[in-house]
């Protein structure tokens, strides 16, 4: 491992990657990304549902969402592998008539912001997805734009694209402390040994506060975490990604056939990745209600992972205010692989030429201390 | 003619081989990259298959090379039977799954 790089990147999720993915776009390739698992996928970035929306309801949300869809579109021929990207649609049920007007109110906003969200009725619900029980359903939104991708290729895809240009991905490197001097950090300290840097970006998902408190930046997020399941495969039936307002449940059918899904549950707070059978059947319960033919279905796996929870849902993107030299791409809130093309891509622009093409003031880290939160109302799962 | 190790998800031995050669040399890796053991017998199958063709091709013995993480269910279980069986949130069984 060398002692001295440009950019230090810790986490090899799919924001760290991204990150060193637009440096090197940019010129700039000596980098490092660092991550203590012994493999890639083992946190979040291989643990979730893998759903890609724009459906929100902040303008910083939507454009981070917009932009990434539009990059993940180019990201197989970019990295010879199938993504298994297909944009069937994100279709949010409502069961009352406040949830309802929650939709309509979001559907407008995103209109006025580019995206095609609709409303649906009952009735229209069904001609998307034939199966869907509408039984006490009042109504919905649909954006045809929002899809699902395979998480996992895309991780092996970036990373495999890194490597051939010579970014090297260090795996069972744990970060230990960094080494300060004049309010930078001068070289980031690791169980093999010290890396100096003129930059390091902190995008360690669930790990990012207790890191960035090694030097002495406050991160306000907590891990979270959510379980998801995988059934059988099926026959391609179900088109977009379906949301149940009643309880949070999401759920699509990815294109190997298989069925997968989470739920709106009393979260536990993490780090931590037990399964419990109580999910297992409150998932069962929420899928059959809405779809009764499923009852047959088999349950192949079921996993959690963590989510890292920011106060207002939203990113926390940027370069501390702090620390100089210390950027953060972390608080995600269950929406990080989504937005990941767009969050490195920001980071990347800020180490490179200090300004970015998107508005990132309202994900800066200090709008915490300073009282300038609007929380983001559509996190689902 | 193709040998098939793991018939769940069609993958054959050479397409293993080539996983391996690519740099995707842990049976957790393998398991990310080609599917093995993720389809309905849940590594049942292919596992053991999988960690041979590993040790031949690395040089490691078997018993260093680890499996995967087994996920619950132990055996597949229709939804319709959890379903069944689902609990009202304040009796749920794990302590912080209840609200």
């Amino acid at each position: 491992m060398r002692n001295r790089r440009d950019v230090v990147v810790i986490g090899a999720g799919i924001v760290g990657l991204m990150t060193a993915h637009h440096l090197v776009k940019r010129g700039v390739k000596d980098v490092v990304v660092l991550d203590r698992a012994p493999s890639l996928l083992l946190g979040a970035s291989g643990r979730n549902g893998g759903g890609i929306r724009a459906q929100w309801t902040s303008v910083e949300n939507i454009e981070l969402a917009r932009r990434s869809i539009e990059q993940f579109k180019a990201l197989a021929s970019e990295t010879g592998q199938h993504t298994w990207f297909r944009q069937g649609g994100y279709l949010f049920l409502a069961r009352t008539e406040e949830q309802l007007a929650q939709l309509r109110k979001a559907a407008e906003f995103q209109n006025r912001h580019g995206v095609r969200t609709r409303m649906v009725g009952p009735e229209e619900a069904r001609d998307i997805v034939p199966d869907v029980s509408v039984t006490g359903v009042l109504g919905g939104t649909y954006n045809p734009d929002d899809g699902t991708l395979f998480p996992w290729p895309v991780v092996h895809g970036v990373a495999d694209l890194l490597k051939h240009e010579g970014v090297p991905i260090e795996l069972n490197t744990t970060v230990t402390g960094f080494r300060r001097s004049n309010g930078r950090i001068a070289a980031v300290e690791t169980e093999r040994g010290e890396i100096q840097a003129d930059h390091i970006v902190l995008a360690a998902g669930a790990w990012s506060r207790e890191l960035a408190a090694r030097a002495d930046v406050e991160v306000p997020t907590h891990p979270e975490r959510h379980e998801i399941l995988v059934t059988e495969a099926l026959k391609p039936f179900l088109k977009p990604m379906v949301v149940d307002l009643a309880n949070g449940l999401y759920c699509s059918q990815a294109m190997r056939g298989e069925l997968v899904g989470g739920l709106g549950y009393p979260h536990h707070e993490g780090p931590s990745w037990a399964s419990t059978f109580d999910f297992l059947q409150a998932f069962a319960a929420a899928l059959t209600r809405l779809f009764p033919s499923l009852g047959g279905v088999n349950v192949l796996r079921q996993w959690a992972g963590s989510y890292d929870m920011s106060p207002d849902h939203k990113p926390i993107l940027g370069r501390t205010p702090t620390v100089e030299n210390l950027y953060v791409a972390c608080g995600l809130a269950g929406h990080g692989f989504m937005i990941a093309p767009m969050a490195g891509q920001t980071i990347a622009e800020l180490i490179t030429s200090g300004r970015t093409s998107l508005d990132i003031r309202k994900f800066r880290l200090g709008r915490f201390a300073e009282g300038d939160i609007e929380a983001e109302t559509m996190v689902i799962g | 003619m193709k040998t098939i190790i793991c018939p769940c998800e069609d993958l054959t031995l050479e397409e293993v081989e080539d996983a391996i050669r690519e740099g995707y040399a842990s049976v957790e890796d393998l398991k990310r990259y080609t599917g093995l053991a993720t389809g309905s017998c849940q590594g049942r199958l292919c596992l053991l298959p999988c960690v041979d063709v590993l040790s031949r091709m690395t040089g490691k013995e078997p018993a260093t090379l680890g499996l995967i993480t087994f996920r619950p269910p132990l055996e597949p279980i229709p939804l319709g039977l959890l379903a069944a069986g689902a609990r009202p949130p304040d009796e749920r069984k794990t302590p912080e799954a209840r609200p």
